[in-house]
């Protein structure tokens, strides 16, 4: 084919492939690509994220509150709209939430068993306090894990003034690989369309490097673990 | 990509008088060293993990057409599109036909520096399409029409007083009239007007900080969440990327976000990385129907293979500018391109052709903490040395330098006449010393540029092969 007419697509891989021929064969990277891919082996994995689950759920809060986010621990499903009420006096915020569909299927009596007062979630809107489910969690960094899917549309996390996240302590895992494997556990590795972490409220630095909170998303990022730790976790290896 | 490195030296020099400028230089330099060093000191196996990170890049590099291949694969197989873009031209007519095939008329955009390297936004807003940046200091400067001074920090040569000067300048006319002096107010005003353009764009762009080639997934890096409200509001996304940007698996892109935040500002994390894959699903509850990635060549791909294949390792996470004297003491506009310091005066002139940028490559005291505190190892020095050979070969530093080096090279070749030069230069210097004779503080002639802002110290002893001599 004449170099003119080829494709940018064409010309780009052409170009590439001329300048690694010194050194292999396509047939040879394509080979090298797949074992790698096929592997999915771990790099080296800090220690601090293998430790027993009782210690994870300790530095997962100390890491958030570290940034300015904020942790609560409760026993039960049941206890979650109290907690919910009690925050939000502590930081006057009215009574005033809206409940995505993820966090309303969780078995919470959120109707029965509160005085909580419900708003209903439209798209591309803004909105004060936003609660949610998530994923996971990840406690070498103190970050969430919370997906799109449909019961949760994650543009809520960034559009909610303040973000309350209920995360339900089994979920908790020390190093993001164990995100990652359970994930491919649960569903061969079938990814959201977004699957983001969360590690802190909304911040920039871009004002004489002083950090301020609540630039764009959450000015608030409150997490509401649900249990206990569990005795049976292993951690990452 | 336009650049106006030949001005090194005049702007350089209005750097250094500049004082608000100088301040916060100074504050910069600091603090973003201060807290990579205690970031490192938290995480034992940080070293480790540069090791692994610079491996993983090589392989990549290595393998870099199968695994380009195999990402737009996964990209197609998830419901997105990919597109190759040879140059800058073709990367903007690229982004530019997706956005009319949509009837975009507002766009929102969050930090790439793709994007300001291929100059998008100009290229937009010629066609008719607003284009907001939405990262804050990114928003500042465009509101300012300046560039970015600092790859992640683009507006750090301002002070709290200018933005908010900026801020009256232009918010005025839309109804915010209070002239504000306060951070958190600027930014609370900044929110407030962004939000809206966030709620209103028909087309969000964004780069890309990783490409997982396993999965076609997208790593987005933000602290202030523009870039989730920018990929996840409108009905089309679209990622432009270079395409050195790959990274096999999660399993390594999580080495490389333990890296990134940690030698950028000595974060654990970033406040937010997203992993995207692909445009919504059927049922989800939000997400743009339309997924595109751009991947930009633009000079890259004539790298490999090259002395300067090591530059492709690079994520763009500004260590090198922020442990720079040069940079520290100049600013990021000196360099008259979009990537200044260390890792600039590389990468430019690639870009830009060396007759363009050699004063950035020169500008530089090889002091060696660049490479000190690269994640992936970069060795940065050594590349800028390449760059000026490179100058030297093509006859395009000073003809003053130039006829200096040949003499010197030639005088090399021959130690015995060598070393009586030297000795001879060695006594010679001694007669412009100073009363004391410690210090040359006077030069004549054209040497008089060099003394006129330093001093130089004055061997008392001779040479250094005389002064080794009486040691051994």
């Amino acid at each position: 084919m004449e170099e003119t007419n080829m494709s940018s697509r064409e010309h780009l891989l052409k170009a590439i492939s001329v300048r690694l021929a010194a050194t292999s064969s396509p047939e040879d990277r394509r080979s090298n690509i797949d074992s790698w891919l096929s592997m999915h082996s771990r790099n080296t994995i800090p220690a601090r994220g293998k430790k027993s689950h009782a210690e994870l759920v300790e530095l997962f809060t100390t890491m958030l509150t570290m940034v300015q986010g904020s942790v609560i621990q409760v026993d039960s499903l049941q206890k979650v709209p109290e907690a919910i009420s009690d925050y939000l006096e502590q930081n006057n915020l009215g009574e005033k939430v809206c409940l995505d569909e993820e966090a309303e299927q969780l078995g919470i009596p959120w109707r029965t068993d509160s005085n909580l007062e419900f708003v209903t979630w439209q798209a591309k809107r803004s909105i004060s306090v936003g609660i949610t489910a998530c994923y996971g969690a990840v406690a070498e960094t103190g970050s969430l894990v919370v997906c799109s899917s449909n019961t949760h549309a994650i543009t809520m996390n960034f559009l909610s003034e303040t973000n309350i996240v209920i995360l339900d302590v089994r979920n908790l895992v020390g190093v993001y690989e164990e995100i990652w494997d359970r994930l491919r556990t649960a569903s061969g590795m079938l990814l959201p369309r977004d699957l983001t972490l969360i590690s802190s409220p909304s911040c920039t630095g871009d004002i004489e490097m002083v950090l301020e909170y609540g630039v764009h998303g959450p000015k608030r990022l409150h997490v509401i673990i649900v249990g206990s730790a569990v005795s049976e976790y292993e951690p990452a290896i | 990509m336009q650049v106006t490195s030949d001005q090194f030296v005049k702007v350089s020099d209005k750097a250094l008088h500049d004082s608000k400028l100088q301040a916060s230089m100074s504050f910069l330099g600091m603090g973003l060293s201060l807290r990579r060093k205690l970031a490192k000191e938290g995480l034992a196996e940080f070293d480790t993990l540069r090791d692994e990170a610079r491996d993983i890049k090589d392989h990549v590099l290595q393998n870099l057409d199968v695994y380009l291949q195999s990402f737009e694969e996964k990209v197609e197989a998830s419901g997105g599109h990919v597109h190759w873009a040879s140059n800058a031209g073709e990367a903007r007519d690229i982004v530019l036909t997706i956005c009319q095939g949509v009837g975009a008329r507002t766009v929102t955009k969050s930090k790439s520096m793709v994007t300001e390297e291929i100059e998008l936004v100009p290229h937009l807003e010629a066609h008719g399409i607003q284009t907001v940046e939405t990262d804050l200091g990114e928003y500042i400067i465009q509101l300012r029409n300046e560039k970015p001074s600092h790859i992640i920090a683009p507006a750090i040569h301002l002070n709290k007083n200018q933005i908010a000067e900026t801020f009256f300048e232009h918010h005025s006319k839309i109804g915010f009239n209070e002239k504000l002096t306060e951070r958190a107010d600027l930014v609370a005003e900044a929110r407030q007007i962004l939000r809206e353009k966030f709620l209103a764009a028909d087309v969000g762009i964004s780069g890309a900080n990783f490409l997982v080639a396993d999965s076609g997934t997208i790593v987005l890096v933000t602290n202030e969440g523009n870039a989730e409200l920018t990929t996840g509001l409108p009905d089309t996304h679209i990622v432009v990327t270079g395409i050195e940007k790959i990274v096999p698996t999660f399993e390594d892109v999580s080495t490389f976000v333990r890296l990134l935040a940690r030698s950028a500002v000595g974060m654990e994390i970033s406040s937010y990385t997203s992993f995207i894959t692909g445009p919504r699903r059927r049922d989800d509850r939000d997400g743009p129907t339309n997924f595109h990635i751009v991947l930009v060549d633009n000079g890259r791909s004539d790298m490999l293979g090259t002395e300067f294949q090591d530059m492709l390792r690079c994520i763009r996470c500004s260590a090198c500018l922020n442990h720079c004297p040069v940079y520290l003491s100049v600013g990021g506009h000196a360099y008259g391109s979009v990537y200044s310091g260390p890792m600039g005066a590389v990468l430019t002139p690639q870009l830009s052709g060396i007759d363009k940028a050699g004063h950035l490559p020169n500008a530089s005291t090889f002091c060696g903490r660049c490479e000190e505190v690269c994640p992936v190892r970069i060795p940065l020095p050594k590349l800028m040395r390449h760059w000026r050979e490179k100058e030297f070969e093509k006859h395009l530093a000073p003809s003053a330098l130039r006829r200096g080096i040949i003499v010197w090279g030639w005088l090399n070749r021959f130690p015995l006449l060598y070393r009586v030069a030297i000795a001879f230069a060695a006594r010679f210097m001694h007669l412009f010393g100073s009363t004391k004779g410690e210090w040359m503080t006077n030069l004549p002639g054209i040497a008089s540029g060099w003394t006129r802002h330093r001093d130089m110290k004055v061997s008392r002893s001779g040479s250094f092969m005389s002064q080794w001599k009486k040691r051994t």
